[in-house]
């Protein structure tokens, strides 16, 4: 195959190039949002929690990352099958639970690196403790997650590639297309194909530095931390 | 502007009705399998067994979806009644014919192998020297190196997720032999550095679409029925020809002026199109 | 006149080792009292206990008529111990500013949250306490950049917007470097001249001795004496206090 017409392929899929781009984007917003959503109170319960409540958290954790994303894909797809869950539900508890269970832990070691002054000094101000965790605890454990979490994102907006086996058509999967459509340009696509991931991760790398930097408290964590990984 | 709301709302209702008046159908696939299932430049799902799939639901009433879903993955979804049909070029065998229920026979697959362009190997010494062959993962053909590896043939049978990555091993010398369907080998033979070298056609080779076991759903009658239509009708013929003998790179402009016909339901018009198109 | 603060029967036991052992002591209002002792004696924990950030095993506490603590009945009445904490200041011996804050939201973070202040009162109320330990040109400053004296006044500012019957000062002084120490004490004389009721746990010597109405020397968990300064530091104390007060006076300077 001719390298000219193997760009002219490129070029005439765009469109399915984007739509898989746009997919990727929003599967990976999708599944780090359900995350942190998730994550915030695993990561309190097992600091601050009774002992149920850190024993539960703590297998939570354990078996959301313990497994490989491709088998919790299956066992939510195919497993939640008498609630006829649709793919992008499935992918969703699937990759959200399992990204919650890794950011439980980014922000359960931000929490534990934070002095343990603060809450005392929260409480002796007569702040109850919930209110402690969201106005002192929270705060300042947010701003030192930033850069481990960007790492989450970059891991994330890859394994989005993982959701085709429960029939999302992500970017891969439309990779895949116009494979099998031009009948074998492999690795010219698939190289535009890690090109997009790449510019993706690049992207959300420069945010998340930026996020850092307009966060930064002078004297306070490591400003822009996030920004030195790229 | 009142009124024109109400025949708005009268049309959506009637438009709502018909669509509730067909079964719904949903039919899963692998999209990756040029000549039966593939997906052109605009990503429709295009291909043989999805011309037979949409013609049969305009001939049984039904209103059709069509899923492209993991190869591996789909049985799983029929059985998990993800799927009502499947329609991906499936070698009926004894196994398969435990967890689901089959169609009648609608096609024959053979063996075609593939080898790099260079290569000295031909028929007579290919399954020999423990050579690596490969094929597309629960296909009739990777099943068929399976077991033959199994029965002591001198091969190493290497599984592969999709064709355009057993070809790319093939063109890089990591893998001998390339081994598929004859009309999917014919052109891969044109577009890639590999040439066919022969064909074997085994027992037990046909392929059939499948529906859930026990057929729930009533739909083995209809597929039966159907293909026994599209072949007496003469659609078949045309729809095979159209396919095995056309460049299936053509597909993107050749579906897009065929599919008004189908969708008028022409079928015989939608072959006969679609044939002088992708054969031009 | 029934005091201000009273701590009855303290004991609280850490790692089997009974680190107070029968504490009890009054306040009236607008005294200052210093709890010295050698180190790993519980002073610390003793203050702690009297807001319950640390939980003793037995004894009793009352602020101002509210039962705080009470371990001498076998069921404690309902205490509302933020509503409690809100009225007891604590001054840390590492500050424990909220680093996330500036200042000014450090000063004004438990008015709108824990008083339920506007935040416009908030700022009003915040800055009286910061002009008043001095620092008003640093409302907006956070607390990293601050000096160890700045940040401990802030830490005082913030006890006090709170309008405490008591504060609690847990060796204020210990964590600063020696020419940092005067600005910090210089607040706390003025504090309790102006009649602020402060419980101060402390090495300095010269501040007890010039501030305090009384002295309470702990040692192995136990008062060993409890009485004024100018009785404390004459001849007549037990040997242990004098050899202590010695060694003090030598780390610290005395006076």
């Amino acid at each position: 195959m001719e390298t000219s017409s193997g760009l002219m392929i490129i070029w005439e899929s765009w469109p399915m190039f984007l739509s898989g781009t746009i997919t990727a984007v929003q599967l990976c917003i999708l599944f780090l949002g359900v995350g942190v959503v998730v994550a915030v109170p695993v990561s309190l319960s097992q600091i601050y929690g009774g002992k149920s409540l850190k024993f539960s958290a703590s297998v939570f954790e354990q078996v959301f990352r313990g497994l490989p994303a491709l088998v919790l894909l299956f066992l939510f797809y195919f497993g939640l099958a008498e609630l006829d869950v649709s793919p992008l539900v499935a992918a969703t508890l699937a990759m959200g639970l399992r990204s919650a269970a890794y950011q439980s832990q980014i922000f359960r070691g931000a929490i534990l690196s934070i002095d343990s002054g603060q809450m005392v000094a929260a409480r002796s101000i007569g702040m109850s403790r919930i209110r402690a965790i969201k106005c002192v605890i929270l705060p300042q454990a947010i701003r030192l997650a930033i850069p481990p979490w960007s790492n989450e994102f970059a891991n994330m907006i890859k394994d989005t590639s993982y959701v085709f086996v429960v029939g999302i058509i992500e970017l891969m999967r439309q990779g895949r297309y116009v494979v099998a459509g031009s009948f074998g340009n492999a690795l010219l696509v698939y190289s535009v194909i890690a090109l997009i991931y790449l510019f993706l991760t690049y992207c959300g790398l420069f945010l998340m530095g930026r996020l850092s930097k307009k966060l930064a408290i002078p004297g306070f964590a490591s400003a822009g931390a996030a920004m030195e990984r790229i | 502007m009142f009124k024109r709301i109400l025949v708005a709302l009268f049309a959506v209702v009637c438009f709502a009705g018909s669509a509730i008046a067909g079964q719904k159908v949903i039919v899963g696939t692998s999209a990756d399998w040029p000549f039966f299932e593939w997906v052109d430049k605009k990503g429709n799902i295009v291909g043989f067994d999805m011309d037979v799939m949409r013609m049969i639901a305009h001939l049984k009433g039904w209103d059709l979806t069509i899923k492209d879903i993991p190869y591996d993955s789909l049985m799983p979804s029929l059985k998990a009644g993800k799927i009502d049909v499947i329609a991906a070029q499936t070698n009926i065998t004894p196994e398969r014919a435990k967890q689901v229920d089959f169609s009648d026979p609608y096609w024959t697959a053979d063996l075609a192998i593939l080898v790099r362009n260079d290569s000295k190997r031909h028929m007579a010494n290919i399954f020999t020297d423990n050579l690596k062959i490969g094929a597309q993962i629960g296909t009739t053909q990777a099943n068929f190196l399976e077991n033959a590896a199994k029965d002591g043939a001198e091969i190493e049978f290497k599984g592969y997720e999709s064709n355009d990555l057993i070809l790319m091993d093939v063109k890089a010398g990591r893998t001998d032999a390339f081994i598929g369907d004859t009309p999917v080998a014919k052109v891969f033979a044109e577009t890639w550095p590999v040439k066919m070298i022969g064909i074997l056609v085994p027992d037990n080779a046909d392929c059939g679409f499948m529906v859930q076991k026990g057929d729930p759903d009533k739909l083995l009658a209809d597929i039966n029925s159907g293909v026994k239509e599209l072949r007496s009708l003469g659609i078949w013929e045309v729809l095979t020809n159209a396919y095995a003998g056309g460049d299936l790179k053509n597909i993107t402009n050749c579906y897009a002026g065929a599919r008004g016909l189908m969708e008028k339901g022409d079928l015989k018009g939608y072959a006969k199109n679609l044939e002088t198109c992708m054969t031009k | 006149m029934e005091p201000l603060l009273k701590v009855e029967n303290i004991e609280k036991t850490y790692d089997g080792k009974k680190v107070l052992n029968g504490i009890s002591f009054e306040m009236e209002k607008g005294n200052t009292k210093v709890i010295i002792g050698p180190s790993g004696t519980g002073k610390s924990t003793l203050l702690r206990c009297v807001n319950r950030l640390s939980e003793p095993e037995m004894g009793k506490v009352i602020l101002d008529g509210q039962v705080v603590l009470d371990k001498t009945v076998e069921k404690e009445p309902r205490i509302d111990l933020n509503a409690i904490r809100s009225q007891v200041g604590m001054v840390f011996q590492n500050f424990n500013l909220f680093t996330h804050l500036s200042v000014l939201g450090n000063v004004t973070l438990g008015l709108t949250q824990v008083k339920g202040m506007k935040r416009k009162d908030a700022v009003e109320r915040a800055m009286i306490e910061i002009d008043r330990v001095g620092l008003a040109d640093k409302k907006d400053a956070y607390p990293a950049l601050l000096s160890g004296g700045q940040q401990q006044r802030v830490s005082i500012a913030r006890a006090l917007a709170m309008d405490p019957k008591v504060i609690l000062f847990d060796e204020p002084t210990s964590a600063l470097d020696p020419e940092l120490i005067g600005e910090v004490l210089q607040v706390m004389i003025k504090l309790a001249k102006e009649g602020m009721t402060m419980l101060c746990v402390t090495h300095e010597i010269g501040f007890a001795r010039s501030v305090a109405d009384e002295i309470i020397f702990l040692d192995e968990g136990k008062v060993l004496a409890h009485e004024p300064p100018e009785q404390l530091f004459s001849n007549n104390s037990s040997a242990r206090i004098r050899t202590f007060l010695k060694k003090i006076s030598e780390l610290y300077g005395g006076e």
